[in-house]
């Protein structure tokens, strides 16, 4: 059996590993190093095989300490999360997110999680774990191959992370040996492309991987507005000018300056392109395999390939060309609009208040009261829900444990407020109040402490736009933590773009 | 004939300007927000026409304090809090202009999303805008009374 690419991808990062050793330098650059190497590896791959790396950490540096506690509390989520899937309880999907927010997985549960699966007949699910499970060359191979040898649906509660494995292949059906000898390979060949550049569309990668939402949302927003508003944009006035034979000579040149003057059109849209595949950490190029992005380019390279004077029937095919670049951001505005949000409620305060309270130590705490809400409706943020309530539940805990040791009464209340930007933007600010009169250090959410979780806290804010500040309280309460996130900009565009 | 101050960071407006709007328009230019004040306090200006991003403003030039933005809304990222000040400049340069007293019709070449729209007309009064470089389109924004 060949080994898989992500268990390749691993062994070359742990050669990494033994060479950086090797190779001596400070200790405290190689501890960082070897970090990205195996931060690199679980986003890249986002699978078990990161997991030898982050392991293989050494866990006396800073780095490689922190990552051993993420790996262990990150195990945590995903045992938590097996344990609820065997005994058919909700939640399957949100604990599996917390655990991937945090690390890699544990191959070993890789079986565990094949087996369940195959006993409740998610048959793909089953051979996906199982694969991965063998990919790590394990001592249970035999039994392992044997039970996925005789595997041939149900509801699928795994979250998209963990469905980058192909599904079983059907049995080829008998043909002339004629037509496979002829079309075979050319089929072959021709279908690998295809589904190779359907799994590297923009949409498709979107889809499973929602932590690149931001990021991607935010270069469209640099490719609309540098590339597709102001360049390209203004070309519609002096070229339907040009296409009714009357444009000044002021326009010719304004046509001009914008398509033969300055950086190259081709090489403008390269450099926003770059940007954002070099963001996603993808090797290939989007306009390449993806076919909105293909389709743009080529009206882009109609654009740039004009013979100087414009003539009439060449602005008209200029002006086809331009429309269509308009089209394409349009298309993007719509792809942005709802990568990431997620609505604001009451039930989502109560599920985070509850949550931390069913965790041992935060729940053996005796609160005389907790208060949830009000919040106001229609409240959305481009954060994803389980990020969402990592944040809360963290800043939660720590309110609870600060009452813990503070004078009765002890009393929690979480609530939500919109706060109007002199941008025009708005901020939803999640306010966490407490009777303990011990602040909060905001400084520590600069560290990336685990124990105290300020660390994952400060990782989302950074993630989404957001901020964390302790104020003084009133009303009875000694102090208020404010979580700020922009709210969602609702409608057909998205704000980045203009 | 009508004064049509231009405020943005590069030329792009100012040359869209000049050569559709010239025969509607007097065309005044500013880089700045401290520009675009002096040239109201010395010139009659009828309305604005302001590019929202000032991706090419450095620092000093911005309305908006860096750190207090990275502080209060970006946990702590001043470089983030520095691409938001540019990102935002043109309203904010119109929030200064309005506290300075001048009222003119403000113009966006920007797709402000519905809600975003009616906070800026409740925060600085006539404000409007435009998805793109249309020209009669931009034409009838800055010549319609408020």
């Amino acid at each position: 059996m060949w080994p898989g690419r992500t268990w390749i991808g691993a062994s070359a990062g742990l050669m990494g590993l033994f060479v950086l050793q090797a190779c001596g330098g400070s200790s405290a650059a190689r501890d960082e190093q070897a970090w990205r190497l195996a931060e690199k590896a679980y986003q890249e791959n986002g699978d078990g095989s990161a997991y030898r790396l982050w392991a293989a950490l050494d866990a006396t540096g800073p780095k490689g300490r922190q990552a051993h506690r993420r790996l262990a509390v990150a195990d945590q989520h995903y045992r938590h999360a097996i344990d609820l899937y065997r005994t058919n309880q909700p939640g399957v999907r949100e604990a599996m997110q917390e655990g991937l927010a945090l690390g890699p997985i544990d191959p070993a549960h890789y079986l565990t999680l094949a087996r369940l699966c195959a006993e409740r007949g998610i048959g793909f699910r089953a051979v996906d774990f199982y694969r991965k499970y063998l990919n790590q060359q394990p001592a249970q191979a035999a039994q392992a191959r044997l039970e996925l040898a005789s595997l041939a649906g149900g509801k699928d509660p795994f979250p998209p992370l963990f469905a980058e494995s192909s599904r079983p292949l059907e049995a080829p059906r008998p043909s002339p040996i004629w037509a496979m000898a002829l079309l075979g390979p050319l089929l072959a060949v021709a279908l690998v492309l295809r589904v190779r550049n359907r799994r590297r569309g923009l949409r498709r990668m979107l889809a499973d991987r929602p932590e690149w939402h931001q990021t991607v949302a935010y270069h469209l927003g640099c490719l609309r507005h540098e590339f597709l508003k102001h360049r390209v944009g203004p070309l519609g006035e002096p070229l339907r000018a040009i296409a009714r034979a009357k444009a000044s000579a002021g326009e010719h040149q304004f046509l001009r300056d914008r398509l033969a003057q300055g950086t190259p059109l081709r090489l403008a849209w390269r450099a926003q392109l770059h940007a954002l595949e070099r963001s996603m950490g993808i090797a290939w190029k989007l306009d390449s395999v993806d076919p909105l992005f293909r389709r743009a380019r080529a009206a882009m390279e109609r654009l740039g390939r004009q013979r100087w004077p414009i003539r009439p029937p060449d602005a008209k095919r200029l002006l086809a060309a331009h429309a269509a670049l308009l089209a394409f951001d349009r298309q993007l505005s719509e792809l942005v609009v709802g990568l990431v949000r997620c609505s604001v409620d009451e039930a989502l305060l109560r599920e985070v208040v509850e949550s931390t309270r069913s965790e041992w130590a935060t729940g053996k705490v005796p609160l005389d009261e907790i208060r949830i809400g009000p919040v106001p409706p229609g409240v959305e943020v481009d954060v994803l829900r389980t990020d969402l309530r990592i944040v809360l539940k963290n800043v939660v805990r720590n309110a609870v444990q600060a009452v813990a040791a503070a004078p009765t009464p002890r009393r929690l209340a979480l609530d939500v407020q919109v706060e109007p930007e002199p941008t025009g933007e708005e901020c939803v600010v999640f306010r966490v109040r407490d009777t303990s009169p011990g602040g909060l250090d905001a400084g520590g959410s600069k560290g990336n402490d685990v124990e105290h979780g300020l660390g994952i806290v400060n990782t989302a804010l950074r993630r989404y736009d957001g901020s964390l500040q302790v104020v003084p309280d009133s009303d009875g309460y000694a102090k208020a933590v404010l979580v700020r996130f922009f709210h969602s900009q609702r409608g057909p565009a998205n704000e980045d773009a203009a | 004939m009508k004064r049509l101050l231009v405020i943005e960071d590069g030329n792009e407006y100012a040359e869209f300007a000049r050569l559709f709007l010239t025969g509607h328009f007097h065309i005044l230019v500013a880089q700045r927000a401290a520009d675009a004040l002096a040239c109201l306090r010395s010139d009659r200006v009828d309305v604005l026409l302001i590019d929202l991003r000032f991706d090419r403003a450095v620092e000093a030039d911005l309305v908006g304090d860096v750190a207090a933005t990275a502080k209060r809304l970006f946990a702590g990222d001043r470089e983030r809090a520095l691409r938001h000040l540019q990102d935002q400049q043109g309203v904010l340069i119109l929030a200064e202009l309005r506290a300075a007293g001048f009222g003119q019709r403000a113009v966006f070449i920007h797709e402000f999303l519905p809600r975003r729209m009616e906070n800026l007309r409740r925060l600085y009064g006539p404000v409007h805008a435009l998805p793109t470089f249309d020209c009669a389109a931009l034409l009838r924004a800055l010549e319609e009374e408020d």
